[in-house]
This record gives C-alpha cells, sequence and structure tokens, in this order.
C-alpha cells in the first residue's frame, strides 16, 4: 500500500468518523456507535490457531481435555498432542464416595495408560501426575510412567501425593530441569538397613519439597551438579524429625528452608549460595506427640548454626524470627551462629 | 532551551498512533501503546514522528476496548507503586483484579477478537486473563455443554451421544 492510497483512506475513515460521530451526538450518546455485527454467535474456539488453543487446554485437567475429542472433527485429535499432561486421580473419586471409590481408582489408572498409549509421541513438557499409590503393583505403573515421560524429553515433573515404594522412579536422567515432590512419602533405598535415601538428579535445576514424609529415611542424600534452587517446606514435624539431610549442589545459587526442622544438616559444596532464606519452625509446645522427642535450643541452634556455615558466602540471609525468639533457656550457642550473623548483618 | 523558561508547564505527553483493520486511528500515549510486546519490540528504531502502527488483524471495536484495557493497567499500575512509596496501605491489585473480570465478561465473539487481538500484540497479561476466561467456561462442562456455549458444530460421522 502506497503512502498516498494510505493518507486517502485515513481521510476517508476520518470523513465516515465524523459522520458517524454527528448522528451519535444526535442521539446523545457519546460513544461511536458501534456497528451491528451479526448477532449469531460462530464457532470461535474451533477457529483459534492450535498453539492458543494448547494454551487454554494447559488450564485443565487431562480427562476434560481427552473429552474435547468428541466435540467435533477439528478437535479429534488435538489432545494427542498437547505438551502438558496433568492428572489427577482426585479428579476421579471425588465425585463418587464410598464403596466406589477403589473402582473409580482403577479407570484412573487404566486412563493414565491409554492416554499415554493413544498420544501422537510428540515431546512432553510438563508432566504432573497426583496418584495415591496403594499396592506393590503401582510402583511398576509409576516406572512405566515416568520412563514414557522421560523419553518424551519432559523438562518439568511434579509428583503429588504420592508414595515410592522403591526409588528407581527417583533415580532420573534425561532433560528433567524441574523436579517436583508435593506431599510425596519417600521409602530408603532398597537392600539396605541403615535408611540412606540417595538423590543423584544429574540435570535437574529446580528442586522442590513440598510436604514430604521422610518417616523411613534416615539419611536423605541431595547430590545434584546442576541444581540451581533448592526449597524444602515441611509442615507436619512428624514427617522429617528424624531424618537428617546431605546436601550436595555446587551450582546452587538459591535454598530455601520453611517449616520444621530436620534432625541435623550437612551441606557440601554449597559456596555459591546467594540467596538463602531459612524460616523454620521449631520446638512448638508439644501436645499431643509424645513420640516425637523435643528438640532443644542446643539442637536446634546446631543445625542453624551447621547451615548457615555450611552457606559460605551467602549475600542475602533471611532468618525468621520463629526459631531464635521463644522459650527462655533456649540460648544460641554463642561461638556459632553469633558471629557468623554478625558478618551477615554487616551486608 | 527555550522550555526552561517555563518549568511549571510539563512537556506535552508522547503519543503514538495506531490505526485498526477498518481504517479507524487511535491516537494513545505512549506507555499505553508500550504494554504490547509487538509495538515495544521495534519501538526504538522507529523515528519520532513516524510512529504509526497499521495493525491489520483488530478491528476498531477490538482495538478500543484494548487501549481502554491497556490505560487501566498503566494507570492503575502507576497508583500502585505510588501506594507502596508512600508505604499506604491500597487494595489497587484487589481493585484492578476485579477490573479485569469485568471487562473480560463478554460474550463469546468479543472474547474471540480480545483473544486474537491479545495473541497478535502480544499482550501477555491481556491473553492470559481471556485464555483464562475461555478455561473457566469450558471447565467442568460436558462436551455437548461446550458444543451449545460455543456454538462447535458437531461434524463427527460418529456421534457418541446419539448411540447412547
Amino acid at each position: 500500500m502506497t503512502m498516498a492510497t494510505m493518507a486517502y483512506l485515513k481521510r476517508e475513515t476520518e470523513r465516515i468518523r465524523m459522520e458517524s460521530e454527528q448522528e451519535q451526538n444526535s442521539s446523545s450518546s457519546n460513544k461511536r456507535l458501534k456497528p451491528t455485527t451479526t448477532t449469531n454467535l460462530q464457532d470461535i474456539l474451533s477457529h483459534l490457531p492450535e498453539p492458543l488453543i494448547n494454551h487454554i487446554l494447559n488450564f485443565l485437567d487431562m480427562k476434560q481435555i481427552v473429552q474435547t475429542c468428541l466435540l467435533s472433527k477439528r478437535w479429534q485429535n488435538l489432545w494427542e498432542s498437547i505438551p502438558n499432561l496433568y492428572f489427577n486421580d482426585l479428579k476421579w473419586y471425588l465425585t463418587q464416595t464410598g464403596p466406589g471409590r477403589k473402582f473409580k481408582k482403577n479407570k484412573f489408572r487404566y486412563f493414565v495408560d491409554s492416554v499415554l498409549l493413544l498420544r501422537d509421541g510428540s515431546d512432553i513438557q510438563k508432566f504432573t501426575l497426583y496418584f495415591s499409590s496403594s499396592c506393590v503393583s503401582d510402583n511398576k505403573r509409576l516406572d512405566r510412567w515416568i520412563s514414557y515421560a522421560l523419553r518424551r524429553n519432559v523438562q518439568v515433573l511434579t509428583f503429588g501425593a504420592t508414595e515410592f515404594f522403591h526409588t528407581n522412579v527417583i533415580r532420573l536422567s534425561g532433560y528433567v530441569r524441574t523436579l517436583e515432590f508435593k506431599g510425596v512419602f519417600f521409602p530408603c533405598d532398597d537392600g539396605s538397613d541403615d535408611g540412606v535415601l540417595n538423590m543423584d538428579l544429574v540435570n535437574v535445576e529446580h528442586l522442590l519439597f513440598e510436604d514430604c514424609g521422610y518417616c523411613n529415611v534416615k539419611k536423605l542424600v541431595v547430590n545434584a551438579p546442576a541444581l540451581k534452587s533448592l526449597m524444602i517446606d515441611t509442615y507436619d514435624k512428624r514427617l522429617n524429625h528424624s531424618t537428617v539431610v546431605k546436601i550436595c549442589c555446587p551450582k546452587m545459587v538459591v535454598i530455601l528452608c520453611k517449616g520444621y526442622m530436620f534432625k541435623d544438616y550437612t551441606l557440601e559444596n554449597c559456596g555459591n549460595v546467594v540467596i538463602a532464606k531459612i524460616d523454620t519452625i521449631v520446638n512448638p509446645i508439644e501436645k499431643g506427640l509424645p513420640d516425637i522427642p523435643k528438640m532443644d535450643g542446643e539442637g536446634f541452634g546446631r543445625c542453624l548454626n551447621k547451615l548457615i556455615h555450611g552457606l559460605g558466602n551467602v549475600r542475602c540471609l533471611t532468618l525468621s524470627a520463629h526459631g531464635l525468639q521463644g522459650e527462655p533457656g533456649r540460648t544460641l550457642p554463642t561461638h556459632g551462629p553469633a558471629t557468623a550473623l554478625q558478618r551477615f548483618n554487616s551486608q | 532551551m527555550k522550555d526552561s523558561f517555563n518549568p511549571s508547564i510539563e512537556p506535552p505527553k508522547k503519543t503514538v498512533t495506531l490505526v485498526s483493520s477498518d481504517g479507524y486511528d487511535f491516537e494513545v500515549e505512549e506507555e499505553v501503546a508500550l504494554e504490547s510486546q509487538v509495538i515495544k519490540d521495534g519501538f526504538e528504531d522507529k523515528a519520532v514522528d513516524d510512529r504509526e502502527y497499521l495493525l491489520f488483524n483488530v478491528h476498531s471495536d477490538t482495538l478500543e476496548l484494548i487501549i481502554k484495557y491497556c490505560e487501566k493497567h498503566v494507570s492503575s499500575r502507576k497508583s500502585i507503586s505510588a501506594a507502596a512509596a508512600s508505604s499506604s496501605s491500597s487494595n489497587g491489585e484487589e481493585a484492578l483484579k476485579e477490573w479485569d473480570e469485568h471487562f473480560i465478561s463478554v460474550d463469546t465473539n468479543t472474547l474471540y477478537d480480545i483473544l486474537m487481538a491479545a495473541d497478535y500484540l502480544n499482550i501477555k497479561s491481556l491473553l492470559d486473563l481471556a485464555i483464562q476466561k475461555v478455561a473457566d467456561t469450558i471447565h467442568g462442562r460436558s462436551p455437548e455443554q461446550i458444543r451449545k456455549k460455543f456454538n462447535i458444530e458437531n461434524d463427527s460421522i460418529i456421534d457418541p451421544w446419539a448411540s447412547e
């Protein structure tokens, strides 16, 4: 389009607009009148370009996404290639309570199997699985599903409410960048009585433990050479009071510890951490939980001490008031964190 | 140098002209137009007197809505940051959310236009808003209900609902 025609077009539209404005003024409306468009609604959903449809489907549960194949021909195969898979078994028995629960769960297992079988084999971006596994055979299923996702180059892997019976499933390779455990109950490694759980995560950059259970784990070892951020969040002290954590992440930049403290911490090779936030709750008034040994002030101080020393050159350290104040008689060992804290306060 | 004699007078706000697909001009403030990532990307390279954008895919009706949205977001962002600076509590974000919700409560045709325009202009917050709206509409509905809601013609050879 040349400049001249453009200018003409603009002049012309200006004229039309002026006219319509005059019309409007006479009809005492300030707004430009909307040209009366056809009122019958069009099939807007099917006309959207595929990336936008995928974007919309990202907000939905897999069950409903698969249902869209019934809509029309256009939709028949769309679900097969969506990159984000979200499975939640909760959706499968919330509708039915009582004796029907188990049956639905079987259906859920069958559903996940079928979806993975019928997908068109395109890459997976996000794989989210909420699945309260209840028998040993579920573990094989989990294995199968996860290895499928890994073969499809999954980037973000999230597990919720899952109980792993053995740890093959946690040993991840492939291109997983983000790994999230939400309410996952961890076992210890098979064949060893010492209760050590080793997590060797080769490519993982972001790792999250949210309200996970470590009752069977005496020692949790996280070994992740590429890890950049780690977040541990525990809001039930029954789950982690007897567990020792060892973290070895040379590239870690951000670490967040929230909730109840573990029994002890060892940080190895974590000198690159820039931001650390230790927002821990410790030693609340015990009620109805007599089997949990109280962590005394000294124990807490030792943990904090170890954490802070392990973090070496941290530039921004946030400590919550929760753990530091409280009952009299709990004092922080003066030789440890106090000196360390002074150093950080000056920055 | 002339301006320095009159410091009280604010410099005129820079504007950008947006031209809709049906030929209407919309003169908007620079920062309002910059809400669109597409405009923002090539903005600095363009000469100041040539800041005119022909939006062949956006009808004037839709453009009006889009500009309304961007203006609201620019102004409320300012007021929120101003409130934060003076450390006075404000429910600006809440109010904006409410406004958004009201804004996006439109019929499906308009929603489609907004969706396409937001995608074309790459206005992320608006695109997210519109997409969330569509997803909410689909959520919890059976295929038959979705078809009705969005006027999807059932051209499948086998109608699973008929066989039931």
